[in-house]
């Protein structure tokens, strides 16, 4: 009962700020004082954490729409974990075993490490702890998964994994994402599954924006041409990092699904300008404009992907 | 739609291919913006630019299509070699095996673009000679065998970068010339507008015209 309370109180503070209500949250909010506001969202994901196996069974939906509001940035980690189970996994005491050996696929993964996140921090120095540790997790995962061994795109899911968590839980929350989140598929030698999304997207792109459509049409603007990146690395390489992480907190709780949404929230609020644009116009507008248009922050995105109508029985045909 | 320098006579689709790491992505920026990063991002996918450039008295504009290296990408990335006149299949001086496998990708391009397609081999990293592993003799030749345009290039030190692209647009821009006489021997009512290369480039109102070969 706690939590629906803190969930509520929570919701009052990030949107309007009428109801007074007689929650903790909002009567701090009084003095609006962010640091406070901060506090008691720690102390609410506090619980949550420490509550997990309840909370999940009990409490499913207001965990999710707390995750659609933003992880605090100290409980990602571990939050990340909980919510695709991936914690306690055997394969973690392979890790150091894995390290030892030599992977096929290592030359082709040294040759992106520099090039992953090549602006940020961490990585951008050449031999640092950050290159390492990619190039570690990388080549792990290529050990155990020989089919998929090692694929473009896939480093900057580890990377941004990585900026959060030491190496061996960023492997196996990697593990988990691959197995359990359509990403296995995604990176597969055939790319089927790429193919697949693209031509679900494009029929919700019909479906919901028909002018936009026969726009794209008329144009011979394919999907794949802006797309393909925003499933194959969850708008990470779209996006600056604030905004990507926060797409990637509900991509954790909700999975592939919120690609197609956010995807189509940004055709949506870019179709006016879309519709005047030719085939060069919108590729310059997919690859300059958008990336900042949510420098701001993306709740405004968020929001609107989820006015977005997305049929999962639909997809799934 | 259209502006001032939106008027072109000719609008000339090139694809970069090639392994990956190799330097396509900057290749392009140095044509396009004058650009080199050290910190390129790895391509995932295909990415896009444009510029135009004068050949002879028409007004030429290179789109060009800059594509992922990784094997597995190219069931996304031959996609665009369609309606492609021109391609740049570049390997790196420095790396035996990214010029290995040239034959791997001309046979990928040949198989899904127009057999016409004039093709350059670019060698880069020029810059990095001391770590040379690709002898420019052996790659000529194998240019000159295979009928390619051939020529070594530095992204970095912008070395040739501009000759490569130029060269490969204005052998198009032959080919397209070529092509058009023949036909205009063959057929006697083809039309004077058919060749926009007679009418002046700034004319207004002109509607740009893609050429596939």
């Amino acid at each position: 009962r706690l939590l629906e309370t803190d969930s509520k109180s929570l919701r009052s503070v990030n949107g309007s700020r009428r109801n007074s209500g007689s929650s903790l949250v909002s009567s701090s909010s009084a003095s609006s004082n962010l640091s406070h506001l901060e506090e008691d969202s720690w102390i609410l994901w506090g619980r949550i954490v420490n509550e997990w196996e309840d909370v999940r069974k009990k409490k499913e939906k207001q965990v999710k729409e707390l995750v659609r509001k933003g992880i605090p940035h100290h409980f990602r980690a571990i939050v990340w974990q909980l919510l695709c189970s991936a914690q306690s996994m055997p394969i973690k005491d392979q890790y150091s075993e894995l390290l030892k050996m030599t992977s096929p696929c290592e030359k082709l993964i040294r040759r992106d490490i520099a090039r992953t996140y090549p602006e940020h921090d961490f990585f951008k120095e050449k031999d640092s702890l950050g290159q390492e540790v990619l190039f570690n997790v990388m080549k792990a995962y290529s050990l155990v998964d020989r089919e998929v061994g090692y694929c473009q795109g896939s480093a900057f899911i580890v990377g941004l994994l990585l900026m959060q968590m030491p190496e061996e839980e960023a492997f196996c929350v990697f593990v988990k994402l691959m197995q359990d989140y359509r990403l296995r598929e995604l990176f597969k030698p055939s790319m089927a599954e790429l193919g697949l999304c693209m031509y679900q997207f494009e029929c919700m792109i019909q479906e919901h924006l028909p002018e936009l459509y026969v726009h794209f049409q008329s144009q011979s603007f394919h999907t794949s041409m802006y797309a393909s990146s925003w499933f194959l690395t969850i708008f990470l390489t779209t996006f600056p990092l604030p905004i990507a992480t926060r797409i990637f907190d509900i991509f954790m709780s909700e999975g592939l699904e919120i690609v197609f949404r956010v995807g189509l929230a940004l055709l949506q609020m870019n179709q006016a300008e879309l519709l005047q644009l030719d085939m060069e116009g919108m590729l310059q507008h997919f690859q300059k404009v958008i990336p900042h248009q949510f420098d701001s922050g993306p709740d405004k995105l968020i929001q609107a992907s989820y006015q977005v109508k997305y049929n999962a029985k639909k997809m799934k045909k | 739609m259209g502006s001032a320098e939106e008027d072109y006579n000719f609008v000339f689709k090139v694809v970069l291919i090639g392994e990956s790491g190799v330097g396509k992505t900057n290749l392009l920026s140095r044509f396009t913006r004058n650009e080199f990063n050290h910190d390129s991002r790895t391509t995932i996918g295909v990415e896009f630019s444009t510029r135009t450039i004068l050949v002879g008295d028409a007004v030429v504009k290179a789109q060009i299509w800059d594509t992922a290296g990784l094997e597995r990408y190219r069931a996304i990335t031959s996609a665009y070699y369609r309606g492609a006149v021109g391609a740049l299949v570049v390997f790196d001086i420095t790396k035996h095996q990214t010029y290995d496998v040239v034959d791997r990708w001309l046979k990928e391009l040949y198989d899904h673009a127009e057999p016409s397609i004039v093709v350059m081999l670019v060698g880069n990293k020029t810059d990095l000679a001391q770590a040379r592993e690709v002898p420019m003799e052996e790659a000529k030749m194998f240019a000159d065998n295979n009928g390619l345009l051939f020529v070594e290039t530095s992204a970095l030190d912008s070395t040739n970068v501009e000759e490569a692209f130029e060269t490969i647009l204005k052998e198009i821009f032959y080919k397209v010339q070529k092509q058009k006489q023949r036909s205009s021997q063959s057929n006697t009512v083809s039309l004077a507008s058919e060749n926009p290369a007679s009418t002046a480039p700034a004319q207004a109102e002109r509607r740009p015209c893609c050429v596939a070969l």
